[in-house]
Parts: C-alpha cells; sequence; structure tokens
C-alpha cells in the first residue's frame, strides 16, 4: 500500500476542509460590538402624497451631488418611503443605498455589527430606547458639531432626542411628528362608553379632567359582568407595559439624568407606584390577567386599551380598522395635577462611525423623516386618532430606558421582571421588587460605564 | 354443577391480576404517548389552526382550535406577500445546492479521517469536533468580512498589491457564501455530517478496500468505485438532514442575502412583509404568518413523507439518536 500518497491526499483533504476559510482574512478588524434585542419599533410607515419639501433640498450642498448615502434599515421600505427616497435623489443628484435586515430582532444589530467589521462603509443605522445606551455610545457618533445637522431648526424633536442625550451630545435624531414616532395612547371603545352612559376619555380630556383619578373611576364604571361575560375597564398591551404608568408619574424603575443612570427599586414613590399598577387587579379588579391586551380590547370586553400609535392606522395589526364599535384613543393620562406629556417608544436615526458620507447623512434623514414629505392623514382609521397623534406629536416627551438597560446587561430580562411583579400578590410586591435589586446594580453600572 | 367447574377453569386459565396490571400499564404508557405526542406536536396543530382564523377569530377569545370558518385567503395572501414562486427557486437554487454539494464534500472528508493514519490526524479530529462545538454566532462576523472582502489565501491582495489595485471580491449576496463552504466541507453543519459519514465508514470493511488496492484501484478510485456504492444509506441520512438544515437556515442567511432571499429569511420578516406588501387589504397578518409557516414547511413535509422509510431505515443502520 502506498501510504505516502494516501498521506498527502489525506492531509490536503484535511487541511482544505479546516484552513481554506481561517486563512482568507483580508485585513478587516472584527467589532466588539454584539447585542440582543428583543425587536425593534416599526414605525408607522405613513403614505405619500404630499410634495418633497424644495427649500430643504436647496440647502444641500453641490458638492454632495454624485455622493452616495447608506443606509442599515431593519425592514424594507415601504412604497411611499421609496417615494420620498426617490424624491431626495432626483432634487440632490445623491444616491441613497440601502440594506435591510430580514427582521426586526437581533439580526439586525447583527447586520450593523457585520458591516462595520467588514468596513462597508455604511453611514446611516437606527436605535430606540430599547439600544439605549449600548448601541449609540458603542457604534454611533455624536452629531452636535456634524455638517449637515442644524439643531437650531425646530423641526428636530428635541424633547424625544433630549431623553436619550449622552454628555450632553445626540447620537440620533428624528422630527416633530415623523412616521417614525410612536406615542403610547390610551384607545377606548366610544361605544361601549356611550352604552353604558359612561363619560368617554375624550370627554374628559377635552375638558382637562383626564388624569389618574379619572381614568379609575371610567375603568370601573366599565367593569362588569353581562351574559356570563366579564368586562374589564382597562387592558394593557401586555403585563411588562406597567412602565407607562411609572413614566407617567416621573419615574421608572432605572432612570437616567443625561449623565447617570439611576437604579429605583428602593425607592418609596416607585413601589407605591408599582403597588397602585397591581391594584388594578388585584384590589379594583378593573384589569384580567392578560398578557396581551388586543384581542379583548377587540372582542369588547375590555373598554380601555393602552399601546403605542401604530394601532392608529389602517395597516396595523391590531386591525382595529375591522371593529364595527367605534374607537378613539387620548394621550395615556397624568397623575393629577400633572402636565400632560406623551409618552414615546422612541426611535433615533443616527450615523455610525466609519461613516464615509455623515453629511450628505444628515441632510438625507431631515429629508426623509420630514412629516411634510408624506400624506399620514390618509393612513389613520379616523380624524380623531390623527387629532390625539398631532396633539402628542407637540408635547414634552418621555421615555422609558429600562428595558435597554436591564436587557443590555444580560442579568434578567426585563419584560419577564415586569411580568411577575404584576402578577405577584399585592402584599408581596415591595419584596419582589426589591428581590430584583442586585442584577439592577449591575445593568446600572455597565450603562454607567458607557456613558462616561 | 358444570357452571361451577367452568368458572374454577376459568379462574385457574385467567390471571386477573396480571391481566389489570397489564392493562393498566398499557394505558399509562399510551397516556404517556399520547401526552408526548401532543406536546410535540401541537405546536404544529396550532400553526394550522391559526392559519385557517380570519382577525375576527382571532379576537374572540372564545375560539381556540376550531376556526368558525376555514379562511383559506390566508394561504393566498402568504403566497403573494412572500413572493412564494421567487423565493422557492431561490433557496433551492442555494441552499439544496449547497446541501447536496455538502454531502458530496462531507463523505470526501469522512474518508480521510475513517480509513487514514496520519500524525496530524489526531490535531484535524479535534478541530472538527470544534467546528460542530462553536455557535455560528460567534463565528458570524469573521465569515462575513471573510465573504464581503474574499481573498483565498491572501492570493488576490498579494496579485493586487502588486498591480497596484484592490482585488478583493465581495461574496455577499451571491449564493458563493454557502455553496463554496459547502464544496470545502466546512459547510453548515459539515461537522457533524463528517462525523456521521465516519461513524459508517468505520464499520465497511477494509477487505473490500484492499481488494480493490490490489485491483490497481488509488485511493480516489476507491472511495467513487467501493465506498461511495456502499455508503447509500449514510449518505441518504446526510442528504436528508442537510436538506433540512439548510432549508430552515435563515440566521447566516439574513446576513448574506439582502436580495433574492431564500424562504427562511422572508418567513423571519413576514410581518413586516404582510405590513409592507398587504397592509390593510390583509385580513389577519397573524393568520397569514401562521399559512406562511404551512406554505414554508411543505415542501419538506413532502419530500419527508416521501422518502419516510428510507430514512427511518438509514438513521438506525448509521445509529443517529437524539
Amino acid at each position: 500500500m502506498k501510504f505516502s500518497m494516501k498521506k498527502i491526499i489525506a492531509v490536503i483533504m484535511m487541511l482544505a476542509m479546516v484552513l481554506c476559510f481561517a486563512g482568507c482574512d483580508n485585513g478587516g478588524t472584527t467589532s466588539s460590538y454584539y447585542e440582543e434585542v428583543p425587536g425593534e419599533s416599526g414605525g408607522n410607515g405613513g403614505s405619500t402624497g404630499g410634495d418633497a419639501t424644495q427649500d430643504l433640498v436647496t440647502e444641500v450642498p453641490t458638492n454632495l451631488k454624485g455622493t452616495t448615502v447608506k443606509v442599515l434599515f431593519w425592514r424594507p421600505l415601504t412604497n411611499d418611503e421609496k417615494a420620498v427616497v426617490s424624491s431626495f435623489e432626483k432634487q440632490t443628484g445623491m444616491k441613497v443605498q440601502f440594506k435591510f435586515a430580514a427582521n426586526a430582532g437581533a439580526p439586525y444589530a447583527e447586520l450593523i455589527s457585520a458591516s462595520l467589521a467588514a468596513k462597508e462603509g455604511y453611514d446611516i443605522a437606527m436605535f430606540n430606547n430599547i439600544h439605549f445606551p449600548n448601541r449609540p455610545t458603542t457604534i454611533m457618533q455624536p452629531l452636535n458639531d456634524m455638517k449637515g445637522f442644524d439643531f437650531s431648526d425646530p423641526v428636530w424633536d428635541k424633547a424625544m432626542m433630549d431623553t436619550q442625550k449622552v454628555n450632553g451630545k445626540y447620537y440620533g435624531v428624528n422630527i416633530v411628528g415623523s412616521h417614525q414616532c410612536e406615542f403610547v395612547a390610551m384607545y377606548f371603545n366610544e361605544t361601549m362608553f356611550k352604552n353604558r352612559g359612561v363619560k368617554t376619555p375624550r370627554q374628559l380630556y377635552e375638558a382637562g379632567n383626564w388624569n389618574w383619578d379619572t381614568f379609575l373611576d371610567a375603568a370601573k364604571a366599565m367593569t362588569y359582568k353581562e351574559n356570563g361575560v366579564q368586562h374589564y375597564g382597562y387592558t394593557n398591551r401586555g403585563t411588562g407595559y406597567m412602565t407607562y404608568w411609572l413614566q407617567a408619574a416621573g419615574t421608572d424603575f432605572i432612570t437616567y439624568d443625561g449623565k447617570q443612570f439611576k437604579s429605583n427599586l428602593s425607592d418609596a414613590n416607585l413601589l407605591n407606584l408599582v403597588k397602585y399598577y397591581n391594584e388594578f387587579r388585584t384590589k379594583h379588579k378593573i384589569m384580567g390577567d392578560d398578557t396581551y391586551g388586543v384581542p379583548h380590547f377587540r372582542s369588547g370586553e375590555a373598554a380601555m386599551f393602552s399601546v403605542i400609535s401604530y394601532a392608529m392606522f389602517k395597516e396595523s395589526d391590531t386591525k382595529f380598522n375591522q371593529m364595527s364599535d367605534t374607537i378613539d384613543a387620548v394621550p395615556f393620562p397624568m397623575p393629577k395635577g400633572q402636565k400632560q406629556v406623551a409618552l414615546v417608544d422612541s426611535t433615533l436615526f443616527g450615523i455610525l462611525k466609519g461613516a464615509k458620507n455623515a453629511e450628505g447623512a444628515a441632510h438625507f434623514l431631515r429629508y426623509y423623516l420630514d412629516p411634510q414629505n408624506y400624506s399620514m392623514s390618509d393612513n389613520f382609521i379616523n380624524k380623531n386618532l390623527e387629532k390625539t397623534f398631532n396633539d402628542m406629536a407637540k408635547m414634552d416627551k418621555r421615555v422609558s430606558i429600562s428595558e435597554g438597560v436591564v436587557n443590555g446587561a444580560a442579568q434578567v430580562d426585563f419584560a419577564n421582571v415586569c411580568h411577575n411583579i404584576v402578577l405577584t400578590d399585592a402584599a408581596q410586591v415591595t419584596s419582589k421588587v426589591k428581590s430584583y435589586a442586585p442584577q439592577f446594580t449591575i445593568a446600572v453600572n455597565k450603562a454607567n460605564k458607557a456613558v462616561k | 354443577m358444570k357452571s361451577l367447574t367452568l368458572k374454577k377453569n376459568l379462574k385457574s386459565n385467567v390471571d386477573y391480576k396480571k391481566v389489570i396490571s397489564k392493562a393498566a400499564v398499557a394505558l399509562f404508557r399510551y397516556a404517556m404517548l399520547i401526552a408526548v405526542g401532543f406536546t410535540v406536536l401541537s405546536p404544529l396543530f396550532e400553526i394550522i389552526s391559526n392559519s385557517l382564523k380570519n382577525a375576527d377569530d382571532f379576537m374572540n377569545t372564545s375560539v381556540a382550535w376550531i376556526p368558525t370558518t376555514f379562511f383559506y385567503q390566508n394561504y393566498i395572501d402568504a403566497f403573494n406577500v412572500m413572493e412564494y414562486g421567487k423565493s422557492f427557486f431561490n433557496t433551492v437554487a442555494v441552499m439544496v445546492l449547497s446541501a447536496f454539494l455538502e454531502v458530496a464534500a462531507c463523505g470526501v472528508a469522512a474518508y480521510g479521517f475513517a480509513r487514514f493514519k496520519f500524525p496530524e490526524r489526531k490535531i484535524l479530529y479535534a478541530l472538527l469536533l470544534i467546528t460542530i462545538l462553536v455557535p455560528v454566532r460567534m463565528t458570524f462576523l469573521a465569515q462575513y468580512v471573510n465573504f464581503r472582502n474574499f481573498d483565498f489565501f491572501g492570493i488576490t491582495s498579494l496579485i493586487g498589491n502588486i498591480i497596484g489595485k484592490d482585488l478583493s471580491i465581495n461574496l455577499i449576496n451571491t449564493p458563493f457564501t454557502f455553496v463554496l463552504p459547502s464544496l470545502f466541507g466546512v459547510g453548515y453543519q459539515s461537522g457533524l455530517f463528517i462525523m456521521i459519514y465516519i461513524q459508517f465508514l468505520k464499520g465497511i470493511p477494509k477487505e473490500l478496500e484492499e481488494a480493490a488496492w490490489i485491483d490497481g484501484a488509488g485511493p480516489i478510485g476507491t472511495f467513487v468505485r467501493i465506498i461511495v456504492p456502499s455508503s447509500s444509506v449514510a449518505i441518504l441520512t446526510v442528504t436528508i438532514l442537510s436538506i433540512i438544515w439548510h432549508w430552515n437556515e435563515y440566521y447566516l442567511t439574513a446576513l448574506y442575502f439582502n436580495e433574492n432571499q431564500p424562504l427562511a429569511v422572508v418567513l423571519s420578516g413576514i410581518m413586516n412583509l404582510i405590513k409592507l406588501r398587504g397592509g390593510e387589504a390583509i385580513n389577519s397578518h397573524t393568520g397569514v404568518a401562521m399559512a406562511g409557516c404551512m406554505l414554508f414547511i411543505l415542501p419538506v413535509l413532502i419530500m419527508y413523507l416521501i422518502l419516510q422509510k428510507k430514512f427511518i431505515k438509514s438513521i438506525d443502520s448509521v445509529g443517529i439518536v437524539g
């Protein structure tokens, strides 16, 4: 037997198998950035129809003509967005190149990582509050001194952008009332309210009397049993969304003052608020044990429902437009005596490190996000919803960053934490909340390091 | 008197305790099998049920398993939203081709491991095990960079440096991201397939090969003429597993394919696509997504049903468990 020949062939085969792809690195560096994300905000799509804003385009420097802006996007573009992009390209002579993630979760984060590692020179990526502070601080550039951004322009939604500033610098932008805004609203079944002869949240809101107390009264009045079916006054997007109530009261599990993160798990005010929310289910019985409220609101088993503004649009999967009852929404209520603000799931667009056309990207974002380039009103289910959306766009904003901080440290899952707290007996809420203190401390320390 | 004798005979012939205990064991066994079977199959039942529900059924909390009406429109919508024909072709063109190449390449590599002894064998075997143990999520960045700036052993950059041009090749968005690794036996799950082959090849008598060598066949000739025809069972096992795993793969595919995406990637982003391509006209987003799942598994399910007998037989022979 010719062992030498066989040996050579075997070694060649094995080496070919194992080494061929290990040895062909072209000097590209790998990024240490990696994160798991539970999902991205979808944006509400909107629809175009309005004329592109010519004034903005004339401000684009001529030297940018012929350059390309490269965008990493978490989903394919809508037809309306395609029209806006096309209009931008025609008017500026710039090209816009998109790369899409197949879905909104981890693959988008990994697509960003991979593109950075391969030095593909992408300019724009998105982050929202559930990615803060990891994504902006690791892969985005500060925008304040960047050419192309004029932050004296009132069109920028500074109320939203301020919530995620790092050391006084913006890392992401959005525009007031853009199609990429998501506000938390209190939806209600107007028909049910009228049938029961109860004042609707809209009537209370327009009378300046929409707050936690009137909400609770309305919810109690709308909690009843009829034909063997239990009707609840309120249901939530999911038990994990108790942060809406904390935000409305001006606090959260973790708060951020623009410089530092702080865990509030031992804070008496926070514990009282968690108890307050827990009592919706345990004491007042205005809320069931639902983990997902859409079906209960759709079926008329719940009179009020809090979720972000995507449900205001016809194309949304909540399909409120298919309901025979009339639905309406008002801003999320505040504790009595407090100024009405809008709670948001923020979506911000930033410039990536290693961007090759940051200035062009700035001009593109200004154009792409401008609501004047879209005619969103066609897409709202009804005029009242549009009015509420526009009202909230003009308000001061509050955003929850707890989920991003907690999940960023990968010690516990934030949604599970909230779920466990809500479903705990009222007497054990305090101890349950405090039991998460070690994991939250680790998360806060990690986040503080990120923003230093 | 007669009946008394009969009763006595019956008592002596039938041991009631045994019968009852046997029945209890059988009952317990069936209960366990049904419970396990339901646990395994319930997600599939739920997908089928949800794929036939309309929006009202989804929002009606009293509808659990059986829809009030069978809403087949979900399947039509899913077919359109997923651009099924195009995506199916992309899947076959890239993933199935890669699967077949992998079957061949892994067989060659396994033959080397199973039949030839050389000093580096243990090290290479350890590396082979590492390819199984290290998750894709740890290697995707390096792989992406390699494919984005493809430069085989640095040869193209060497030539590029000499002539003063960047000759690196971008393989992202091309079938080569899957075809090339498969061709060299380092494709998706290749390590595991090589192990399966090795295990099988060790069971083939060496005398067969020795006879071929005496007749003048070299290593390649022996592999092609003796080993391949004797390994149909292992080849079938690896082929089916490779096709199914390639069919289901979406993680790397989602990174490598920005256009012409295979079905698994399209399905993973179907909720966005429903909104973008269907929007208001779609009756039930969840129903369409579930119908999409059914359309996705259908080809593989048909393949499995056709090859079921051979597959189970081959699994037995190769000795895969779990």
